[in-house]
């Protein structure tokens, strides 16, 4: 028997558009102007997503108000413009944006029209910037053609390190946190910071988000980049890659490490950043103070989730989720795990590559859908990475980037807890972010 | 440079895409499906947004994630693929296919694919990228590719007192509610209401459309081209007028249909008595919290919203609901069909005049704000304080309604008097 999922969409190709991830790298970047070579409503559809961010900071009280806001200016392209090509209108468009104004710097993302047009963006943003003295970069991606948000964020951050960085005397004990994860009053960041101070480092910069162009010419002076990123996902490629590029350039060092996720994550990237800084005694400190706190949550939880029956439910490949973390939170929750279920919109090679990964976690018999039925059946709660559309049953939605560090544990573990207190009868979706 | 105001900012407009605006159509007539032939990301994005108010398409909602290589050779293989599983599940009556703004410029033979595909039913196909325009401008282009497609029955019976309400959608703001109280005032004038087209009606309910004496167009940037076409093919006249807001705006808006169709028996008094005793019960209610909270002012008000409805709803708030200094429309599809009411300050284009937007916006306190949660998170992001805000518009973010209270129509009037004053005795108490 089929389970209805909701958004349940075997993922054949390519999920997003590399747009929207250049608008991120530099959105908030103060004097910053992006320009979409697309149609307008390739601009409309970007902004009711910033829309969706901002309110999710407002209701996490780490909305800050008159942050720099780049203008995001769409070059409006129109069928006319597949028959003789859409340079001029760029062209034209990028000489208005420089008058109206007068941006420190231009950052330019390509549609997947202007990809399928062949104009040629390059060619246009070097003419234009010799024109206006002024720094104006594009990106390598068109649209969902080849690459998806993270090269479109990878690219405009690796734009800014070529043309707006310069070799930097180095600062003492300085980090740049290399991504956004909810920039820098997000919980993610906060919590890196955290973790920071054990070693006596300091944030100084957070690249390419949220970054003047002092910040962005300061990155150079830093002792280490640490990229924030998320398991296996191309958030983390990207991130990683960046981190080298910046190495490579001037020689910094980054933490090249899976990211704090879990507890086995934590303690592992703690420990692997203080032997790389040579400091063992500082990260050993860290992971007993780290542990004390996460035991305080730990115990009030298991209070909570003693007798609970879940199982997880698995929608999304490896490359969007990796299970390692989940099947530890749910061991230090205390949760009996009785079955793992993979849905029929994973296909033949992604189940079969996730059924060996899970094999080396856990000894949990692994389901395809339709014998999980019994299963789902008989569980308390479903730890999923897509809703049921039966809301009888209590759901716990995996986050795609897991939140970091001991906070985000508690954070999830806290929601969990919640969770399970919740009426069987009630049911209902609780989401992990 | 030709028409500098193209390269206006987004971040102040509200639209979405031509895809969104044509799968809103479909997705408002139940029995239809919908395949979006475009990247995954444009067709979860109209889905998200079209799913808003439609609970339950994403049933009948499809994608086809053409990649590269479909870019290159034609994205046969991929829609194939999507319709061959929609002929095994699913069995609508109507299906669209629309092409994203990518895939419109390859120029593949789509109804030819969906002919190859045997479908057992009408396939309307159409280019319904951002190269077509905006959220109108898709809803408009199905509608007709769909009357193109679908043709009515012949107009050889024509039912006394019967309308067709043009123009509706279900993603507009509060719609379902919308368009239940305007059936309701429309049987109480002694009318009957055939169908509503991409708000609703079936297939054959829209067949059936011929035999409505009249087509009211509800919101003239949706429907108005749809009458016009209409009275055309089926020679079904049309009456266009600005939607009824506020009791007065709203026994205006049927008198006026009352000219033009005159109702049967005394349909048009007993609204008139429901009127009086609505507008009663408002008197004495507001009075009475007058006494005590002082008339509600502001100082400005600035309404924003998709044309038809700005301009009615900002003429009922300056001439029923409240008083206000100076009061500013922002229309979020650019201009109106209609002229500009004279109660109305300054109008502006939502697609054009960002700049003149956000000065409004950074002005407005102490003021009023009857717009969507782009211009609320405007405020918030200037950290523009002392307003008092409530959303009339898509998108919206910061509200549920979950009750079947309308903003149209006498009820809506008292329910948006309810709110107004609430929020502004609310502001007095705990600031705004």
């Amino acid at each position: 028997m089929a389970m209805t999922k909701r958004y349940m969409v075997t993922m054949k190709r390519s999920c997003s558009c590399s747009m929207p991830g250049v608008w991120c790298a530099v959105a908030h970047n103060e004097g910053a102007v992006v320009i979409f070579h697309s149609p307008k409503a390739c601009g409309h559809v970007t902004r009711v997503m910033e829309l969706g961010s901002h309110y999710y900071s407002v209701s996490r009280q780490r909305f800050i108000p008159k942050q720099y806001t780049a203008p995001l200016i769409t070059s409006n392209l129109q069928e006319e413009h597949s028959i003789f090509g859409g340079t001029d209108q760029l062209r034209h468009c990028i000489d208005y944006v420089v008058e109206r104004y007068n941006p420190n710097y231009i950052m330019i993302a390509n549609s997947c029209v202007a990809g399928v047009i062949g104009d040629d963006t390059q060619a246009i943003a070097c003419d234009a910037e010799r024109n206006w003295d002024r720094p104006v970069m594009t990106v390598p991606c068109s649209g969902f053609l080849d690459g998806e948000y993270y090269a479109g964020f990878y690219h405009a951050a690796k734009m800014l390190t070529d043309r707006l960085m310069d070799q930097q005397p180095t600062l003492a004990n300085t980090v740049t946190l290399l991504g956004d994860r909810g920039g820098p009053h997000g919980a993610d960041a906060q919590e890196i910071q955290q973790l920071l101070a054990f070693f006596g480092l300091r944030v100084h910069c957070h690249f390419p988000g949220y970054a003047s162009l002092e910040e962005i010419r300061r990155v150079p002076a830093s002792a280490l980049c640490i990229p924030l990123g998320g398991g296996r996902s191309q958030s983390s490629f990207s991130m990683q890659q960046l981190a080298t590029d910046i190495h490579v350039r001037f020689g910094i060092p980054f933490l090249n490490h899976k990211y704090p996720v879990g507890w086995q994550g934590i303690t592992s990237w703690i420990r692997k950043l203080g032997e790389q800084l040579g400091k063992e005694r500082e990260a050993e400190l860290a992971v007993i103070e780290q542990n004390a706190r996460l035991q305080r949550q730990v115990a009030q939880c298991r209070a909570n989730m003693q007798a609970i029956k879940a199982v997880i439910c698995i929608g999304r490949p490896l490359i969007h989720f990796q299970p390692e973390w989940v099947i530890e939170l749910l061991e230090l929750a205390g949760v009996s795990l009785d079955g793992i279920v993979l849905f029929d919109g994973l296909t033949l090679e992604q189940k079969a590559a996730m059924r060996q990964e899970l094999k080396n976690l856990t000894a949990v018999s692994i389901l395809e859908e339709d014998e999980g039925v019994a299963v789902i059946e008989a569980a308390d709660i479903l730890v999923t990475t897509h809703e049921l559309e039966d809301e009888t049953k209590r759901q716990f939605f995996l986050p795609v980037l897991p939140p970091l560090g001991v906070g985000g544990m508690i954070e999830l573990l806290n929601k969990l807890s919640r969770l399970a207190r919740r009426s069987g009868r009630q049911g209902g979706v609780l989401y992990g972010w | 440079m030709a028409g500098k105001k193209e390269w206006d900012n987004v971040c102040t407009q509200v639209n979405t895409c031509a895809l969104t605006g044509a799968a809103a159509f479909f997705a408002g007539i139940p029995d239809a499906a919908i395949v979006a032939n475009g990247p995954l990301w444009c067709y979860f994005y109209a889905l998200r947004y079209v799913e808003k108010s439609c609970a339950g398409v994403a049933k009948r909602f499809f994608g086809t994630q053409p990649d590269n290589n479909a870019v290159v050779y034609g994205t046969e293989e991929c829609l194939l693929e999507t319709l061959v599983s929609i002929r095994q599940s699913t069995r609508p009556s109507v299906l669209l296919i629309e092409n994203s703004c990518s895939v419109s410029l390859i120029g593949d033979d789509i109804a030819g694919i969906a002919a190859q595909a045997a479908m057992p039913y009408p396939v309307v196909c159409m280019d319904s990228g951002g190269l077509t325009g905006g959220f109108w401008e898709g809803y408009r282009a199905a509608a007709k590719a769909y009357f193109a497609v679908m043709p009515l029955e012949k107009r050889s019976i024509v039912q006394p007192c019967t309308v067709n309400l043009l123009g509706c959608s279900v993603s507009y703001y509060n719609a379902a509610n919308d368009l239940r109280e305007l059936k309701r005032l429309l049987e109480l004038a002694g009318y009957k209401v055939l169908a509503c087209p991409g708000a609703g009606s079936s297939t054959a309910e829209i067949a059936a459309m011929t035999q409505a004496e009249l087509n009211l167009v509800i919101h003239a940037e949706l429907g108005l081209m749809l009458a016009q076409d209409l009275q055309q093919q089926y020679g079904i006249p049309y009456l266009s007028l600005p939607p009824p807001y506020g009791l007065a705006g709203s026994l205006d808006w049927l008198n006026a249909i009352g000219q033009a169709l005159p109702p049967g028996s005394n349909g048009l008094q007993a609204v008139q008595q429901e009127a009086d005793k609505l507008h009663q019960r408002l008197r004495t209610t507001t009075r009475e919290m007058q006494r005590l909270w002082g008339e509600p002012w502001f100082e400005r008000s600035l309404v924003a919203a998709p044309s038809s409805v700005a301009f009615a709803l900002a003429q009922a708030l300056r001439s029923e609901w409240i008083a206000t200094g100076s009061l500013t429309v922002v229309l979020h599809d650019g201009a109106a069909a209609y002229p500009t009411p004279a109660c109305i300050d300054s109008v502006l284009d939502g697609q054009n005049d960002s700049q003149a937007i956000a000065d409004q916006l950074a002005n407005l306190a102490p003021g009023l704000l009857l717009a969507s949660s782009q211009e609320k998170a405007l405020l918030q992001q200037q950290a523009v304080t002392e307003v008092v805000c409530q959303n009339i518009s898509l998108p919206v973010h910061d509200e549920i309604i979950l009750h079947d209270r309308p903003f149209m129509g006498f009820l809506g009037s008292c329910h948006m008097t309810e709110r107004l004053w609430n929020q502004y005795m609310n502001s007095c108490q705990w600031g705004r």
